[in-house]
Order: structure tokens, then sequence, then C-alpha cells
């Protein structure tokens, strides 16, 4: 076990290291220069080779990689080129937005999901599980950035009930702030609850096959008792595997969703920064969100490895 | 009564459908699909315009027509390209194991750390947008995905007795690969062609919609969604109709990766999900 | 009357007071949310819509009408060879942290600006100074290398703001002026709060006030007009929204013109553009009254030359290049070029460039002219097509004022290389005699269209919207700002 977690591990901070290195170079690639960008149309050699001094643009690369990685472990992640603050700090501010969002969506997600995997199989092959499995086929085939578009076009410009767009700040109350969020969350949680809702039924009609649910039903429980007592909570494994990988659908999803609803959120700080050549934020994104999703990974590996009693008893 | 034939021959009709009016776009549509006429902004569906005009005076249904023409192309070469490479880089891992199985995994891993949207957004910004750029961040993501899928299922079969008795009678590790295990994997390739498929229409639609895809004036729906944006109050079939053939065509390849799934890849090796 | 009524009275009347001075804040809705707040450290106009004349002033301020006029300066006078400026300073005015304004803040601020390290995005207008003389605290006199006609104007930008050398390093997240409105916080993503300052050394400001909102989407900003949580939006981002608006009787539409002329560049360097029968061509080719509809909803002013058609000197030369396939492939014709050309059409993020893009490509392509669009992020455009002159066509709208002068650079991308042109701007930018310099830039309109140095399009409109009662609301825009230091509300 120790092993696994320590093989799994080095693993980690090699796919790391090499996905710096990798963005680095490969972002150091995009046209533009974050230097000129900040002068516009009126830059000349000397304000130009001022604004390179300021961003620490005139070493080179190679120094400028160490510069960095040498920084992450104690937190400094380097200036934003683009809005003259520390990137950590930007990145905080981001995920403010975007951590609740994703909460609220995953909320939203397992409200709608849960209730109608178990629905559907309680009633396996009769017409609610048609039903629904149909509407998880929809779902499963509708973009996100659609819905976001239709639920504006709806609640919004039609009847009203919220603002198009924007996020007020967490000082502006908690409701405030919510309410900026539903459209955004509900848009994101559409297609995942449709994911989870086919997972989850996959999941629970696998378990209910199995030799011990039948012994169950045998011994005269109903079946919602068989349900809830013995087949959801063998299927929660794979269930909650499932859930971690989606974060990473989750990030991506953001990216047009944010945009969509223009939330100050990380998916759109990335977007905005490769877009304004602040390529600083851009590498640091891009290295926390490859690290979240790699450490969502090992960590659902060694769990799944650690209750699996086959791993246990070796 | 089993459900296989229903999903599998409504997923198929759809696609049909797509694919039927995406060809005959290339010979006639309603409308030129790029004509701008400024005097018929914004009309709604009637009997000239089916579905109506854009904020140029575009035919829509044309647009469409055109457009999903372009989506099915760019999302088939990305998922035929990746999925050929994918499958013989994981074929490649699973028959020689040792250097070559370390170094492909560890390049898959590198590319699923990257979340599949921005990955497509600094390529994009790395070669510029267009119809290429998409193409080469879905063949990147497909072709992971693949190799992971091809290893897990190749190395699976090369325990089997018969291919392990091909190989012990003399025949070379690529032979066998080819000739034995490659295919018993086509089943498995179709399911996850399919399901991909779907997901990559998804991705270029939106990266289409961010506009880092197809530039004007060429008919793209993320790009049309995109535009009736702001056109929303006064003209909101533009936001609809390109959004409804999308979720029609994603869906018909959904129904088919399933129905095809059912059908012959009964015990489930290709996982049930479209990851994207 | 008793004692209860003459409260119940008394609270009545302080009522009806506080209802009549109800309104006194202000909120606008800017499309861009600003990098940071320092004008002189960064190009970008979205941190001048916020700050100029409202929190930073300079020796001058520009109008309205496009005039500088005394700010911190309380008066100048220039030596008759046009190379001295003598300013007399405003006494007892203090930053909004209480640091005094003086001539050593002058001398800090035009130093900084033009020093080695400065990074200031129109150092070019600090260039010519050569001695910055400080008798005594409230005098100030700048010596320059030479005559320069628009100095007092340049004194004017956002560029030229004074700031103080206690608080320059910080005015990026905390901006310190010397303006009627202070900073009060700034919630990233969201808006900037100012609040009227008090201390002030002019007339106050009638609004206690001033939030500046960020929207970008057309949609958010009009749901944000019609459910009030926003005042006014000076630009509407989609021209097409605004007839709901001008039929509303709550909301007032004032419609003006910017100082951008938006252009379709072409690019003297890359044959067969080097061609001036090509480029008449193609002058005759494109229909801007369709581009101006389509692109801006009919709202800009055509221009046949390179200059506002608000400004007196403007001569309308727009028939030189009026709408005319025929003319257009006939002139094609006579270069030699009768199966037309290829060439990239490269736009910027700009929703009207984007637009008048697919409307200027379809129309080309009707004179046998096959543009492919690509679109570039700003960092692009700034690097490959401003400065690595790597395009063929682009649209974009230049909104310095007097920039027509830019023509006769020989860096500037356009790579417009004709000698008289050349000489009469110099001589423009030579003179002090209002009379010479009118005459000339007629001159100069002239030669631009004569020689159909670029496709010019239209003035690029400004569409506010507001709620009714606001007045002080600029009906123009000639500078990058939202000046609402004499804005209020009426009774």
């Amino acid at each position: 076990m120790a092993g696994l977690i320590a093989r799994k591990l080095i693993a980690l901070f090699a796919t790391l290291l090499a996905v710096a290195i990798g963005s680095f170079v490969l972002l150091d690639l995009i046209p533009g220069d974050p230097a000129i960008n900040m002068l516009g149309t009126e830059a000349r050699p000397d304000t130009i080779a001022a604004a390179r001094r300021l961003l620490g643009l005139d070493l080179p690369p190679f120094e400028r990689l160490g510069v960095w990685l040498a920084g992450i472990p104690t937190g400094d992640l380097g200036v934003s080129y683009r809005y003259r603050v520390p990137v950590g700090e930007l990145i905080v501010q981001a995920l403010a937005v975007t951590a609740p969002l994703g909460l609220y969506a995953a909320a939203i997600t397992t409200a709608i999901g849960g209730p109608l995997a178990l629905l559907a199989v309680l009633h396996h092959r009769r017409w609610p599980d048609v039903l629904i499995s149909s509407t998880a086929q929809l779902g499963l085939a509708t973009p996100n950035f659609w819905v976001a578009i239709l639920l504006v076009l709806v609640f919004s410009v039609r009847l009203g009930w919220v603002e198009a767009g924007g996020f007020p700040g967490w000082a502006a109350g908690i409701g405030p702030c919510l309410r900026a969020l539903t459209l955004p969350a509900i848009a994101l949680a559409l297609p995942q609850a449709a994911i989870l809702l086919r997972l989850l039924r996959a999941a629970l009609l696998e378990t209910a096959r199995e030799d011990y649910v039948r012994t169950a039903r045998a011994k005269g429980l109903t079946p919602a008792r068989v349900l809830l007592r013995h087949v959801l909570r063998n299927a929660m494994v794979p269930a909650a595997t499932m859930l971690g990988l989606q974060f990473a659908v989750l990030l991506a999803g953001s990216i047009i969703v944010e945009n969509v609803f223009v939330l100050p959120g990380l998916g759109r700080l990335v977007f905005q920064a490769i877009q304004q050549n602040d390529l600083i934020v851009v590498r640091n994104v891009v290295l926390a969100i490859a690290a979240m999703v790699l450490v969502i990974n090992v960590v659902t590996d060694v769990a799944c490895a650690a209750l699996d009693p086959r791993t246990r008893a070796r | 009564m089993s459900r296989r034939h229903p999903t599998l021959l409504l997923g198929a009709a759809l696609i049909a459908l797509a694919v039927a009016l995406a060809l005959l776009s290339l010979l006639w549509t309603p409308h030129a699909p790029m004509r701008i006429a400024m005097a018929r902004r914004w009309l709604a569906p009637d009997l000239v315009h089916f579905l109506g005009t854009d904020h140029f005076g575009r035919d829509v249904a044309s647009m469409i027509m055109a457009g999903l023409r372009n989506s099915l192309a760019i999302a088939a070469s990305g998922v035929a390209i990746g999925g050929a490479l994918g499958t013989v880089a994981g074929l490649a891992a699973a028959t020689w194991r040792g250097p070559v199985d370390e170094g492909a995994m560890r390049l898959v891993d590198f590319i699923f750390a990257f979340p599949a949207v921005l990955a497509a957004v600094v390529v994009t910004a790395l070669i510029g947008p267009g119809p290429f750029a998409v193409t080469l961040a879905i063949a990147i993501a497909n072709a992971a995905m693949f190799a992971r899928l091809v290893r897990a299922a190749a190395g699976q079969l090369w325990n089997r007795p018969f291919v392990r008795a091909a190989y012990a009678l003399g025949g070379t590790r690529l032979r066998v690969a080819i000739v034995h295990v490659l295919p018993s994997l086509l089943g498995l390739l179709c399911v996850q062609a399919a399901s991909q498929f779907a997901v990559a229409l998804l991705v270029e639609a939106g990266l289409s919609y961010l506009g880092l895809g197809l530039q004007p004036p060429a008919p793209s729906l993320g790009r049309m969604l995109n535009d009736s944006q702001t056109h929303m109050a006064r003209a909101p079939w533009l936001a609809v109709f390109p959004g409804l053939t999308l979720v029609l065509v994603v869906l018909g390849a959904g129904l088919l990766g399933d129905g095809l799934r059912d059908r012959l890849d009964p015990r489930g090796i290709a996982p049930r999900m479209p990851s994207s | 009357m008793s004692k209860l009524n003459a409260i119940a009275f008394a609270a009545l009347l302080a009522l009806a007071a506080a209802q009549v001075d109800a309104k006194d804040t202000l909120v606008v809705a800017n499309p861009v949310e600003p990098p940071h707040l320092d004008p002189t450290t960064h190009v970008a106009g979205s941190i001048r819509e916020v700050v100029y004349a409202n929190v930073f002033e300079g020796l001058a301020l520009i109008d309205r009408d496009g005039k500088p006029y005394p700010a911190l300066a309380e008066s100048w006078s220039v030596s008759a060879d046009g190379r001295s400026f003598a300013f007399k300073l405003r006494p007892n005015v203090r930053f909004h942290d209480g640091a005094a304004f003086d001539a050593s803040v002058v001398r800090f601020t035009l130093d900084r600006a033009r020093g080695p390290n400065s990074i200031n995005a129109n150092k070019r207008i600090f260039e010519p100074i050569e001695a910055i003389e400080t008798p005594d605290p409230l005098s100030v006199t700048i010596k320059l290398a030479r005559p320069v006609g628009s100095f007092l104007y340049d004194l004017g930008s956002a560029d030229a703001a004074m700031v103080h050398p206690a608080s320059a390093e910080e005015n990026k997240t905390k901006p310190i002026g010397t303006g009627p409105f202070a900073f009060r916080q700034w919630v990233k993503g969201d808006r900037v709060d100012l609040v009227r300052n008090a201390s002030y050394w002019g007339e106050a400001a009638k609004l206690a006030s001033v939030t500046f909102r960020f929207m970008s989407d057309p949609q958010a900003q009009v749901a944000a007009l019609k459910t009030g949580a926003v005042d006014v939006v000076p630009n509407l981002g989609a021209a097409e929204l605004l007839a709901d608006f001008r039929a509303d009787r709550n909301f007032e539409v004032v419609v003006g013109l910017t100082e951008g002329e938006v252009i379709l560049a072409m690019n003297h360097r890359r044959a067969p553009l080097s061609d001036v029968r090509v480029r008449r061509a193609i002058g005759h080719a494109i229909d801007r009254n369709a581009i101006n509809e389509g692109a801006v909803a009919g709202l800009g002013k055509p221009i046949g030359t390179h200059f506002p058609p608000n400004n007196p000197d403007y001569l309308d030369l727009t028939a030189q290049s009026a709408y005319d396939v025929a003319k257009a492939k006939a002139l094609l014709r006579e270069a030699g070029l009768a199966n037309g050309f290829e060439a990239r059409l490269i736009l910027p993020p700009f929703p009207y460039a984007r637009r008048a893009g697919e409307l200027i490509q379809a129309m080309l392509a009707e004179a046998g002219i096959r543009v492919n669009i690509l679109v570039y992020q700003g960092p692009q455009w700034l690097s490959d097509v401003f400065r690595g002159f790597d395009y063929e066509f682009t649209i974009i709208a230049h909104t310095e004022p007097f920039d027509f002068g830019n023509y006769a650079r020989p860096d500037w991308y356009i790579g417009y290389g004709d000698a008289g042109f050349r000489d009469t701007i110099a001589r423009w930018q030579a003179s002090n005699d209002p009379a010479e310099r009118s005459t000339l830039a007629k001159a100069a309109q002239r030669k631009l269209a004569d020689d159909a140095v670029v496709g010019f399009l239209f003035q690029l409109p400004q569409a506010a919207v507001m709620r009714r009662g606001l007045v002080g609301w600029w009906p123009n825009r000639p500078v990058q700002a939202n000046d609402v230091t004499k804005a209020s509300w009426r009774d």
C-alpha cells in the first residue's frame, strides 16, 4: 500500500513538472508581446525596453522558468503582466467565484440526477425508466452554452427575474451572489446531471443483479428498501469516482459558461489571459488545474485500492 | 422486450439525416448561405426563409445546412485521425510493453491533465483560430483517449488463449497484433468512435462559439449561436434553430454509440460514459 | 399650531426635501474592466473611462468640444517662438490623501513620464521637453527643443495627469489624484466606486458618488437599464436595441460621434496595394453607407478622408470614392488586374470591425478581390499587423485627435511615403497660427482622399442611453473618458 502511494506520488510530480515546462514553452510561442500590449500603438524602443525590464521579460527563458518554478513552493507565482498584481491573488479571487459555482452545480446535479436514477431503477423497463433515460440522452446531447443562452433568453430577457450576467462580489451578501450564480449553475449542471443519472442507473442496475441483492429480495424486503439499504451503498463508489473525475469537466465547462454570463471566475480569467497575452497567469492556472486533476486521480486510485478488499487482502 | 433496436435505429436515422443534409448542402441550399441582403434582416420564419434570416439577411436554414456540413467534417476528421493514432499507440504499448508502454502512457497522462477546452484554446492561440486548429485539438484528445482504451483492451486480449497460441505458433508480435488482436478490437473501436464523435461535435461547437473555429463567412453552428446573443430580444429564432440542430445531431451520435455498444460490446469494455 | 402638528409638519417638510434631493448618485456601465487604474503606465482606454478628469487632473484638461482648458494650471502663457510655456499653478490644491500639489509635483510627474524607466504609453508628447524650471512652488516654465503646436492639448491628456511622488506607485490599485471624485473601492470583476471629494479646489461635484460597473454584454446593459441597476450606458453595445429606448419616456438616447475614424487600412508595402489605381478601385468597390448601416446601425457618419466630421475644418470628400462597382472593375483592369487578386483581411476583436469585415468581404468579392478573414486578438494585431506590417487589409478605428498626421510617419503601418504630404504635416505640427493650421489641415485631407491612402469608412458613433433627467452628459466623445465632474440630476 505504501509502495503504491509512493509510486503514484512520484508519477504525479513527474507529470506536474512536465506540465509546467511544457506549458511554459508552448505559451511563449503565442504571438504577441505583453510589453507592447501595455504601451499600445505608440510603443517605442525605450518604453518597450523599460516595460520588458518591469515585467521581467528581459531575462533569458531558462532563467524565467527557473524563477517561476523556484517561487511555486513559497506561493510566489509571479506578477500578472496585465493587472500588475500577484498571480496568486488573482487565482484566489477567481476561485472565490468558480468554486462556489462548482459546488452549486454539483448540488443541482446530485439533486436532479440522484433521485431520477433511483426512480428509473425502481421502475426498470417500464415507462418512467424509458422516459428518464431518453431525457438523459437529450441532456447529454445539449451544449451547455446553448442551455445558458436559452436560460438568459427566458429568465432574463423575457421574464426579467435575474440579471443577464455579472457577479456583485461576496461583500454584497450571499443572496445577490447566489442569484447571480443560479442560471450559470443550472447551465453547467444539466449535462452533468444526465451523465450522473446514466452512470448511477447503470451502476445500480449492475449491483442489483448481484446475488446478495436477490437474497435480500427473497427475504421479503421491498424493492425500495433493498435499493436503499444494499444497492445504493455499493454503487456509491463508482459514482463518487465519477464525480471526482467530472471536476475537470466542470473546469472546462466553466470557461464557456463564465464567458456567457460574464462571471469573474477561473475559466474567464484564463480565457482572457490567453487573449491578452498574460502568459504568466495562463501557465499558473494551467498548472493549478493540472495539479488538481492529477491529485484527484491519485486520491481516487488510492481510495479505490484501499477500499477494495481484494487489494487489502494482499 | 429488449431496447437495443430502437436506440441503434433512431441514432442511425438521425445521423443519416444529418449526413444527407450535409451532402445535399454541397449541391443545393434554399438560398446561398453567405449571401448578405441588408434589406431582409431579422425576418421571422416564413415560406421564403423557412427558418428566418439573421442580422445580415442571410438565410438561417441554408447556413444551418452548410454549418452542419462543416461541423460534421471537422468532428469526423478529428476523431478519425486521433482514433487512428491512438489505436496504433495503444496497440503498440500493449504489444511491446516495456519502454514503449511507459512512454506512451506518460504522454497520455500528460494530455489528460489538461481539460480539453482549455487545451484547445491554447492550441488555437498558438496556430491561429480555424478549422485546422479545432481538428488538431480534437485529434489530440481522441488520440489520448483511444490510446488508453486500446491499451487496456489489447492488454486483455493478449492474455487470451487464441492470441497466445498464435504467438507460440511462431508469429512475430507485429503480425499477431495486426492479424489477431486488432480485428477483435473493431467492435470496441466502433462504439468508442461513435461516442467520441458526439463529444467532438460539442467541442467544435463550443470552440466556434468562443470564436476559435471557422472564421467568417464560412457558416458555423457555434458562431451562429454567439452572433444570436446580441439579437435575442428581436430575433429569438436565431438562438433556437442552430442549437436544436446541434442537439439532434449529437443525440443521434450518442444513441448510435449506445446502440452499437449494446450489440457489439455488451460486456462493457468501453467506458459507459463519454468523458469530455 | 399645536406641538404635535408642528412636529408632523416639520417631518413632512423634511421628507419632501429629501425626496427632492434624492438622486445624487450615478451608475455608469462601462464595457471593459480596466487592467488597473493608472493611466500614466498603460494605454488602455478603459482606464481613462473611469479616472480621467474624475480622479486625475493635469495642468490642463480637455472639454466636451475637444479643447484644452486650464485645470491644475490657473493660467499659462506661450512665448512668441512657441518653445517656452509658463504656467501659474493653482494654490491650495491637495491630493486625495492630503499631500500638497505644487511645482515639485509637476517636475516629478513630467520627469517620471520622460525618464528612462518610463512606460508611459504616450511618452512621445514629453520628448520635446528640454528643461523644466520651477522658480517658485506655484510657477513652472517648460522649455521645448522645438515648437509643438499641440503641446497644451497634449498636457491635457490622461498620460500627463499629475501624480504625487508618495502615491504614484500605488495608483494602479489605489488611485490618488486631485479631482472632484476620490477613489473608494474596486470590486474586481464588478465595479469601481468613487465618492465626492469634499476638499476639492474647485466647484464641488454635484453628484455624491459615481459607480462604474463593467458590463460587456449588450443584453446585460439593456437589462440593467430597464431594472434601474444602471443609470447610463455611454455606448450601447448593439445599436439595434436603441429603438426600444427611443420609444420609452423614461429614457433618453443621445447619439454623438467619437474621435474614431474607422478605416479599411491597406498596406502600401504589399503589391498590388502600392498602386494608387488599385486603392481607388477598392474605394469605389465598397459602399460605406451599407457598412455604416450594418456595422453600427447607421449611427456613424460616413467620411471621405481622415478627419472628424464635427470639426469645422472638415471637408466632405465622400463623393470622390462613391460606391461604383463598374468603376472599380475598370480601374482594376487598367492596373492589369482584370481577374482581381487574393489578400488577407485581418480583424481586431471589436464588434464594429467584425461586422464591417464581413460586409467588406462580400463587397470586394463583387469586384473580383477575394479576401480571407483572419480574426486576431489585440496583442497579435499590435505585434503582427501594426508593428510587423504583416497584413494586406485590416479594419481599425483611430481614436486619437488630429491623428491624420500619422500617415506621414515613415514607420506607420500603412506605409504611405509621399514627401509632399510629409512636408504639409511637418508645417502643420510646427505652426501656432490657427488660420495656417486650418489651411494645411484641409490640404492634407485632400491629399489623403486623392491618393486613396486607405478606405475611409465612417466616424465611429457613440450611442448613449440614459435615464431621463441626467444633465451634463457629454453628447460627443472627443477623448476617451466619462467626465462626470459636472453631471447632475434635474429635479
